[in-house]
């Protein structure tokens, strides 16, 4: 509980500040909410491990009675609620703004493959900082990671639309329950790799 | 009743094809304080890691306080009764005093807040204060402060003074002293400044490319390790004996170190009839060079 209160404590001045420069955005240069969710999934991701291994206090953190595997998964708790949250500011704004808002991420409209990428946003970027250890490191590398997987995909589903198996609804779908099967790969790699001593 | 609160027994760790540990066979006592000495890169650090089980043996067996750290859960149960500081400790610095004793309280059933209070008073503390704004020293004291505070049996101690200047050292060590002295406890304490060790220390181990050199009673040690000078007549002859660490002739003279000490050693010197023998103490500094530099 402690180890997850600590987290969350480290996330919230970052998520205040998502959260003023989302308003700003919107207000006055009509910026996509979503992209800064998906931004801050992100950063919020490579901090989690990346901060602490950055500032060598991983090392009096795993001195602590408490097994990697229990660090592990308050980090992550942390990581899902933090995520979980956005999906609320991403309703929220969605039913404010119910008047045709057009998303600018990939995969098209709709609500699902939003929040599926946002989960899929922040398991790339936790398995980035356990092996990057640094914070920006870990967000170019969850990038670098990102881009790379949207590209393999595109091209997937680029040649899955010319060969009329996926068609409008159900490719968005297809779509979220790969990216959702990809966070769940991630966050398991993240474990084998936190976990395993040297 | 255990009579010692660490055992080792042929343990091995390798990084890559580089051998850190290469099969040590340590025995620390229970109520001890053990300093355990090496140079740069002896595996002092890895061999800690391990008994804490923060790292896996690549073989070996070990026993820590009747657990083995190579299990997870029985390695949680060793820290549950391990104070430890290491050298260069990073906690997290934007927490004042008051925050990290309350966040690492909660890992620990046996906290007992008197004891943090006596050693907040002791170290004169504020606990108010951001870790961000203490000195190095006071920084080293609130680690020691979380390592103590929840009595434990058996504190290690991984170079902890090794960046602290002359004087904030030895207020340290002083205070480590003071509370071993009043609780009885084991202190396993790696260094390389030999002063410190020989000050605090009544057990000494010197490692050496992971392997273990020697294991003594600090008196014993210096008691059984003696430097010889002989002169001779003419040249000094090429002499060997059981135990002998190192040795250096030049012209007349023979230099050599004996790791045991005893009547034979004299008496095969003596052999060579020498117009001159005599017998030195050594200080830890001179022994441990002796042991691992292999160097008069």
């Amino acid at each position: 509980m402690r180890l997850y209160l600590k987290d969350i404590n480290e996330l919230s001045p970052w998520f205040l500040g998502v959260c003023l420069a989302a308003i700003i955005c919107d207000k006055y240069f009509k910026m996509q909410i979503d992209l800064l969710l998906y931004l801050f999934a992100l950063v919020s991701g490579s901090i989690i491990f990346g901060k602490e291994s950055e500032s060598k206090t991983i090392s009096f953190l795993e001195a602590l009675p408490v097994t990697k595997k229990r660090i592990w998964f308050s980090k992550i708790l942390n990581t899902l609620s933090v995520n979980l949250f956005l999906v609320g500011v991403l309703i929220l704004y969605f039913l404010a703004k119910n008047n045709g808002h057009n998303y600018t991420m990939f995969c098209g409209k709709g609500f699902l493959p939003n929040v599926s990428m946002l989960f899929n946003i922040t398991s790339f970027s936790v398995l980035s900082s356990i092996i990057m250890k640094k914070t920006i490191s870990a967000i170019f590398g969850a990038l670098l990671g990102l881009f790379l997987f949207h590209s393999f995909f595109g091209l997937v589903f680029l040649q899955a639309q010319s060969v009329f198996i996926f068609k409008g609804k159900l490719a968005v779908e297809f779509i979220s329950v790969l990216y959702l099967m990809s966070a769940v790969l991630c966050y398991y790699l993240s474990f084998k790799l936190y976990t395993r001593r040297g | 009743m255990r009579e010692n609160a660490i055992i080792t027994k042929d343990l091995k760790k390798a990084y890559g094809k580089q051998d850190a540990v290469n099969g040590l066979n340590l025995s620390v006592p229970k109520g001890s304080v053990y300093g355990f000495l090496g140079k740069n890169g002896a595996g002092k650090t890895t061999t800690i890691k391990m008994l804490l089980g923060l790292l896996s043996a690549k073989s070996g067996d070990i026993d820590v306080l009747g657990f083995n750290p190579k299990n997870e859960k029985e390695a949680v149960e060793i820290r549950k009764r391990t104070g430890y500081v290491s050298e260069n400790q990073k906690m997290y610095d934007n927490m004042k005093i008051k925050e990290i004793i309350s966040f690492t309280k909660s890992f620990y059933k046996t906290w007992d807040d008197k004891a943090a209070a006596e050693l907040l008073k002791r170290f004169n503390l504020d606990e108010k204060k951001k870790l961000s704004e203490l000195s190095r020293g006071m920084y080293a004291q609130v680690a020691l402060l979380l390592a103590l505070a929840f009595k434990p049996e058996l504190l290690v101690l991984d170079e902890p003074t090794g960046s602290l200047d002359a004087i904030v050292r030895r207020d340290f060590l002083e205070s480590v002293v003071g509370m071993i002295q009043e609780e009885g406890r084991t202190v396993f304490f790696s260094s390389h400044q030999i002063n410190e060790v020989e000050r605090v220390a009544d057990w000494v181990g010197i490692i050496d490319r992971g392997k273990l050199l020697i294991s003594a009673p600090i008196d014993d040690l210096k008691t059984k390790t003696k430097r010889i000078r002989a002169v001779y007549k003419d040249n000094a002859p090429d002499v060997s004996f059981d135990g002998m660490l190192c040795k250096k002739t030049e012209g007349r003279e023979l230099l050599a170190i004996a790791g045991d000490f005893n009547d034979t050693v004299l008496s095969g010197i003596k052999k060579g009839k020498p117009e001159n023998v005599e017998v030195y103490d050594m200080n830890l500094e001179e022994i441990f060079v002796a042991y691992a530099g292999g160097k008069i």
